[in-house]
């Protein structure tokens, strides 16, 4: 296998190069920041694969599409050519992952919160910058839009989920009682007085009360966001803890930083944050982070 | 029920997610704008998603009731 002139050695090392099975061939891995791609965007890493590789592409689990076949030495040549398209290339390593959403408030009509500008956010904040390199491992953060938790923010080193705090309106409801059978959680229940009322402790904040009124008696009162901290999936896998509730959504950047920090600052190499909480303690990963 | 006057009715019981809402939808089309639609709809899924989906096509819906059994009687009054 001879090295081309051209290959970037440097480039290769933040990862993204994955070595396949069979002899001299890679998959190159795209980073597709919360799996939203333009349509020519696919078409060109359609081309791309048919021209460097096999013509098979993998959609990875984390939104992610690799490249699968492509002999070592047109590696450059098919980088150079994705590059100059506008496509950049994924990370594998002890790194700061592309960051995973799903749709959210935008198009998915569970959405609560924006998860998807959220996770463009995020990415854009920390893929490849300093704070997310040199981690003990990978690190991996995704934002669903709802409760229902799409995404998996709990499987994530750290996860969250848009959530409301409703509010009822007396004045507004027509008594029609399709907040207490749309409650999922058993949380509203019709008083005598045909008003419905809601039952705090069960109520998981899902919003389901407010997007099914029809008299719009049911209000948002807040609306934030639920952090994870320490989940991963793998060989052991562990649920992430809860950090906090109701989190500002603009604060999530800045409690995905003091996590990083946290990580570097106590993290051994190899080992995944929910080891490191495990280790220090959830209760002073909260001090240093909320 | 006796308070709403009904101007139609589906029974939509037994059908799914999302035909029991598309058929909704399309009968609302054929009626007149405040005329009242009564829907007869399962528990669980359908009971939470067709009242939600027809709120966001714009319509309102005046009441949901259990007549007797295991399935919910609404009325929609089509704007």
């Amino acid at each position: 296998m001879s090295l081309p002139k051209t290959i970037d050695l440097a480039a290769m090392k933040t990862g993204g190069l994955i070595k396949q099975i069979e002899k001299d061939l890679f998959a190159i891995r795209l980073r597709v920041p919360v799996g939203r791609m333009g349509a020519d965007h696919l078409c060109k890493i359609g081309e791309v694969a048919k021209k460097y590789g096999t013509g098979m592409l993998h959609f990875t689990v984390r939104q992610g599409i690799e490249i699968q076949g492509v002999p070592f030495a047109d590696i450059q040549a098919a980088r150079d050519e994705l590059e100059a398209a506008g496509l950049r290339i994924g990370a594998c390593g002890p790194r700061f992952r592309v960051v995973t959403a799903c749709p959210g408030a935008e198009v998915c009509p569970n959405g609560l919160v924006d998860s998807a500008a959220l996770g463009i956010a995020a990415d854009d904040r920390f893929y490849g910058r300093p704070e997310g390199l040199e981690l003990p491992h990978k690190f991996k953060v995704t934002f669903a839009g709802c409760t229902s938790c799409c995404p998996k923010p709990q499987e994530n080193d750290v996860g969250f989920h848009g959530q409301v705090e409703p509010e009822l309106f007396e004045d507004e409801c027509n008594g029609c009682g399709i907040c207490e059978v749309t409650c999922k959680e058993g949380a509203i229940v019709m008083g005598d007085d045909e008003l419905p009322i809601r039952e705090e402790p069960k109520c998981i904040y899902c919003g389901d009360c407010v997007k099914s009124c029809p008299t719009d008696a049911w209000k948002v009162k807040r609306t934030g966001l639920a952090a994870f901290a320490g989940g991963r999936w793998g060989r052991h896998p562990e649920l992430g803890q809860k950090l906090a509730d109701f989190i500002e959504p603009e604060r999530a950047m800045d409690i995905i930083a003091s996590v990083l920090k946290f990580y570097k600052d106590e993290g051994k190499r190899g080992e995944r944050l929910g080891v490191t909480i495990n280790r220090v303690g959830l209760a002073e990963l909260k001090r240093r982070v909320l | 029920m006796s308070e709403f006057k009904v101007d139609d009715s589906l029974d939509l019981r037994g059908v799914l997610c999302p035909i029991n809402f598309v058929k909704t939808k399309l009968k609302l089309e054929e009626m007149d704008t405040g005329d009242h639609l009564e829907v007869l709809l399962d528990e669980g899924d359908p009971i939470a998603n067709v009242p939600r989906s027809v709120k966001e096509e714009g319509h309102m819906i005046l009441k949901v009731d259990r007549p007797e059994g295991d399935y919910y009687r609404i009325v929609i009054k089509k704007s």
